[in-house]
């Protein structure tokens, strides 16, 4: 195989949880701060990279995320907000829990960053108890703890049940 | 990208439990809560969510210092007659959220204030022309004379943070009215008072900055203001 092939066209595959495997172009991969340390260091590229911890569903949305930001160097800035802001729009709660701690754990910054937005978007202005059905948090607080955080700020729950 | 093999198994994510998210990502919502009263409500909703909140505390403090947030007013609450009006009551209305909100505060009316800075408000001293700084939420309040030449070791709640939260404020006035101390505009107090209060092993906050400024206007100092100011204050 010519040299020069195997440099314009570097692959590795990764392995979801569930056993999918996925083929991702390096410079792909490249969004991924833990794949490039692994890629810096010793891990060949033919070998299979196994991500235990992100399932077949949530690794697919990652790297359609991390292809739009890495094939994005030529395309408009305001192309790729675009996209940022319609990535996440309907995901459901499960996914998009998901989808951040896949972020986090293969340290993609720019994913991170909307994946949290998104999450604060979604708690801002609201009640905290309409945040506990949204997020499926059980109140672990006893009725005498809730009342003392809430007296400890007081003006903050004005206007809120 | 392509699927190269599947074993299909479909994940459920029903096991999305929130509570238990790393305290990391925890921390990285909360940057993005820009309002100080969704963050403090974010602690309400469950006990982990709340210790994460309550460990940004302090960073959170220094960052709402950078990152505006726009300051509540204070206004006096209605009153018919000039003999209903009790002037030491005054009610916090929220720019952002247009409302007034339904709690009141006590403030020194007859005295001027001369500055504002995370919940805590400096008005002047009739008396001597030192200030007091007062804090309408939890009712403290310090007293500083003019002629400072003192050094100052404070533990007191900070207002944002509640009651609970006690901020640990050491600080450091040398010599004011002969304005032999140095300052930068921006921020850096450590330079602003000096080697000497750094050598000296004194931690400097944020949180007096402005009572600096104030008593640099004193020493009748040209500054730029840059008072950081979370509540706005309206005066008699």
């Amino acid at each position: 195989m010519a040299s020069s092939i195997e440099n314009n066209n570097e692959k590795l595959t990764l392995k979801s949880s569930d056993g999918e495997e996925f083929l991702v172009e390096k410079h792909v991969a490249l969004q991924s701060t833990l794949l490039q340390n692994m890629l810096d260091s010793d891990c060949s590229s033919a070998d299979v990279i196994p991500l235990p911890k992100i399932d077949a569903r949530t690794l697919a949305l990652v790297l359609g995320y991390c292809k739009k930001h890495a094939d994005a160097s030529s395309s408009k800035q305001g192309e790729l907000n675009s996209f940022d802001s319609e990535f996440l729009k309907d995901m459901d709660m499960g996914a998009l829990f998901n989808l951040v701690l896949a972020a986090n754990f293969m340290e993609i910054k720019g994913l991170l960053d909307i994946a949290a937005q998104k999450i604060a978007d979604t708690i801002k202005d609201k009640p905290h108890q309409e945040v506990r059905e949204i997020f499926h948090v059980e109140n672990d607080y006893t009725p005498e703890e809730e009342a003392a955080v809430r007296e400890e700020n007081r003006w903050a729950f004005e206007g809120f049940p | 990208m392509m699927v190269l093999r599947s074993s299909k198994k479909l994940a459920c994510c029903s096991s999305a439990d929130w509570a238990s998210l790393p305290e990391e990502l925890l921390v990285l919502i909360l940057h993005h809560l820009i309002q100080l009263s969704d963050y403090i409500r974010f602690g309400a909703v469950c006990k982990p969510w709340h210790a994460a909140s309550d460990h940004q505390k302090d960073h959170r403090r220094r960052e709402l210092v950078h990152k505006q947030e726009l300051p509540m007013l204070l206004i006096p609450p209605p009153a018919e007659t000039a003999e209903e009006a009790d002037y030491h009551r005054r009610r916090l209305y929220s720019v952002t959220r247009r409302k007034v909100l339904n709690l009141e505060l006590r403030v020194p009316y007859p005295r001027r204030c001369c500055g504002s800075s995370h919940g805590w408000l400096a008005t002047e001293n009739e008396a001597d022309a030192g200030i007091t700084l007062l804090n309408p939420f939890s009712g403290k309040s310090f007293r500083f004379p003019k002629s400072l030449y003192l050094v100052e070791y404070l533990e007191r709640s900070m207002y944002g943070f509640g009651t609970s939260y006690t901020a640990r404020l050491e600080c450091m006035f040398y010599g004011c009215g002969n304005g032999n101390f140095g300052y930068s505009v921006g921020g850096d107090l450590a330079r602003a008072l000096g080697e000497e209060g750094m050598e000296k092993g004194f931690s400097i906050y944020l949180e007096l900055f402005f009572m600096l400024l104030y008593l640099l206007s004193l020493c009748k100092i040209n500054m730029c203001d840059d008072n950081d100011d979370m509540l706005g204050n309206l005066t008699g």
